[in-house]
């Protein structure tokens, strides 16, 4: 026997070693393509938030806030998701370099796949409804999340520069009615002749933006009207968000009277 | 006594299925190929002889703990080539020595070159010798040494040296296709001169 294949073979009888088990490394690979499969999943959510949040926002009315649309679209995109989507590409990316043959596909494949995964099971998820309701899980269980992504809260509640939004109280005359705005003020809408965009229904407890012009502090004249949803992707009516929008605006409103006074 | 014989005949893939059964197989792989492991951890370390071959033992041991995991659509080689490899790259981690220069005749014969189809090969067999290419690998960046050994000195295809390295095919190529071009440009500071540069 060789001397050094002796050594060898003589450590490994002396030392009792023998080889692990092989459920041992199933575990292992099973774990990776788990996470990596978790990672493509929640990709995947965040893709439908992404592209929920993309419909949901209204793209024409940059003009009202003196921007222009360049300036308007940064300020719109959902960094927030973008950056969780990256985060979970980098994950899913990770975890099938480290499956038994992750290393013979080119990194620049995988990315790819993995987008290209993300963004047709996100769509999926978009189309059952799913951005939605993550978005609105987040926006009710996490304080901070609203500070990162309700730009469309502080884009709406402008009456000055003719963006209204809020909950409809009172619904006898489609022409004037009775709407509470999201920091809990009451509204005469003056809408005779105004447009009704998507698919707003005019019925109490309904949330609507309204475009127009505010003709004192407690009449404001509609030229068009709109859901506050974009509807048609989403499952979500008459829920209970309209309350924790104005919870939340007004939660906003002491935190800023605060700030102020201290100052 | 376990003797050669009960080698003979058998894959390396099929002895690993069988000294997972009987220990004993597993002989039939260390003897198999510890003398080109052992060289070729002398290739990419000019660790000593010494620490090479306790190098090779760890590899082995590892490789034997880790039976269960081999892959049979791999092929052993490129396996135990890839063990070797890791355990070479965390001993030089562990004691710095990765720069040490080698510089007696008995080294220098590891650099011995493989003939093969590829142009620089047939024209590096024609105008270096053993130190030349021993010296011109030492001034090189290890990542394109490293592949250039694996190409050259161990006669690995592009899949193999894909699976020792973990690197995809494509990345291999391009890896190679630069190494030789440092290759040739240093070879050429050192006086010897190509034709198809």
């Amino acid at each position: 026997m060789d001397k050094l294949t002796d050594s060898i073979i003589n450590k490994i009888k002396k030392e009792k070693i023998s080889p692990a088990p092989k459920w041992i490394f199933l575990a292992k690979d099973y774990s990776i393509w788990t996470l990596f499969i978790m990672a493509i999943i929640i990709g995947g959510l965040a893709f439908a938030v992404i592209l929920f949040l993309l419909t949901d926002n209204d793209w024409d009315i940059y003009k009202h806030l003196d921007k222009s649309f360049g300036e308007y679209l940064l300020l719109s995109l959902p960094y927030f998701w973008i950056i969780f989507l990256g985060l979970f590409s980098t994950v899913a990316l990770y975890n099938y370099k480290y499956t038994k043959k992750g290393y013979r596909r080119s990194p620049h494949l995988i990315i790819g796949v993995n987008i290209l995964a993300s963004v047709v099971i996100g769509t999926v998820f978009f189309y059952a409804g799913l951005g939605l309701k993550i978005e609105n899980i987040f926006a009710d269980n996490f304080p901070y999340y609203r500070n990162f992504t309700q730009h469309k809260l502080d884009v709406w509640n402008n009456p000055e520069r003719g963006l209204l939004s809020g909950v409809i109280t009172k619904a006898d005359d489609k022409d004037s009615f009775i709407l509470k705005d999201f920091e809990g003020r009451m509204w005469e809408i003056q809408a005779g002749g105004a447009f009704w965009g998507g698919r707003v229904i005019f019925q109490k407890g309904e949330r609507i933006k309204i475009i127009g012009k505010k003709k004192s502090n407690s009449i404001f004249s509609a030229r068009q009207i709109r859901p506050w949803i974009n509807r048609g992707r989403g499952m979500w009516k008459n829920s209970d968000r309209g309350k924790d929008i104005m919870k939340e605006t007004r939660r906003r409103r002491v935190v800023n009277s605060e700030r102020a006074q201290a100052n | 006594m376990f003797k050669n014989k009960d080698c003979e005949g058998k894959s390396d893939e099929e002895l690993v299925r069988l000294a997972l059964e009987n220990q004993d197989y597993y002989y039939c792989l260390v003897s198999r190929w510890e003398n080109k492991i052992l060289r070729y951890i002398l290739k990419i370390s000019s660790a000593t002889k010494e620490d090479a071959e306790d190098i090779l033992q760890d590899a082995f041991i590892s490789a034997y703990k880790s039976l269960n995991d081999f892959d049979r659509n791999l092929k052993f080689s490129s396996w135990i080539y890839r063990i070797a490899r890791n355990k070479t790259i965390s001993f030089w981690r562990k004691s710095k020595i990765r720069s040490k220069t080698v510089s007696s005749d008995d080294d220098l014969e590891l650099f011995k070159l493989v003939p093969g189809d590829d142009d620089l090969a047939k024209e590096l067999e024609k105008k270096c010798d053993s130190r030349q290419i021993k010296n011109i690998l030492k001034n090189l960046e290890e990542k394109y040494k490293e592949i250039l050994i694996l190409k050259f000195l161990e006669e690995k295809s592009y899949r193999e040296i894909s699976d020792i390295l973990k690197k995809p095919m494509g990345t291999v190529a391009t890896l190679l296709s630069r190494a030789k071009k440092k290759f040739k440009e240093e070879a050429m500071k050192q006086g010897i001169e190509f034709k198809n540069l």
